[in-house]
């Protein structure tokens, strides 16, 4: 943690990777699901977790 | 790079040997149509992550004294990429989103992405390679991470389908009997080893 404050580059480095990606999500969130794609989010199956909040949960 | 591809692929096998990417093999593996789209999509993600991970070790972290935000790193780089990948195809090819739209996300989260590119820096990397060599090794264990990561998800999930339609006992059937075949599976791939 020391490491890691004392270190300018190394803040820099995380920040500007937390900025791609929250850059990242917003466009893809802009971004429009092709029409004919669209029900397939409706048939969705996965059962790897038991996170229910998740939009790929199983029914 | 062929020994590094078929060691990856079969010998070290992401899931059967390292046990990563255990949640999509159980979760995803119930039809072979949704075992090969995630498939795809991993090999995708995995092949350009690995090579984006390596490259920003190489050229940014060493030389820059930071190895040690590594892993915050990847996992940053691997989460920003899933959605760039996705953006790209749900713009340029309507096709390949249909088929691997609904996984992308899913990859995020998937360790086995992450274990590809850390394995990458601690069994490849070193000051006396080249950064091409280094580069185009790691390459080539991507790809030979992600084909044994599909060609274990297609055989359990084809195994899976069969054991649907399968006079099994009330207890065994689902969870139970999967994890008694992905164990037999574990003990067939280790009959592999000492091939190369």
């Amino acid at each position: 943690m020391q490491n890691f404050l004392n270190n300018p580059i190394g803040v820099i480095v995380v920040a500007a990777l937390i900025l791609v990606y929250i850059g990242t999500y917003i466009l893809n969130k802009r971004t429009p699901v092709p029409e004919e794609c669209r029900e397939l989010f409706d048939n969705v199956s996965c059962t790897a977790c038991s996170n229910f909040t998740c939009s790929h949960k199983g029914k | 790079m062929v020994v590094a591809t078929l060691n990856a692929m079969l010998i070290n096998n992401v899931i059967l040997s390292q046990f990563l990417g255990v949640c999509p093999f159980l979760g995803v593996s119930k039809k072979s149509s949704s075992a090969v789209g995630m498939s795809g999509a991993v090999m995708f993600v995995m092949i350009i992550s690995s090579l984006v991970t390596y490259t920003i070790y190489a050229l940014v972290l060493v030389p820059f004294g930071i190895t040690y935000i590594q892993t915050i790193a990847f996992i940053l780089v691997i989460a920003s990429l899933v959605q760039l990948v996705e953006i790209l195809i749900k713009k340029f090819s309507e096709g390949l989103y249909k088929s691997l739209g609904i996984y992308l996300p899913l990859i995020t989260t998937n360790c086995a992405i992450l274990g590809v590119a850390e394995g990458n820096i601690s069994s490849i990397y070193s000051s006396d390679i080249t950064f091409i060599s280094g580069f185009t090794t790691a390459g080539f264990t991507a790809l030979g991470t992600a084909l044994g990561f599909g060609l274990v998800m297609f055989a359990f999930s084809s195994i899976r389908e069969r054991l649907d339609s399968a006079d099994i006992g009330e207890a065994w059937k689902g969870i139970p009997i999967s994890l008694v075949t992905a164990g037999i599976m574990s003990i067939a791939f280790l009959g592999l080893k000492g091939i190369i």
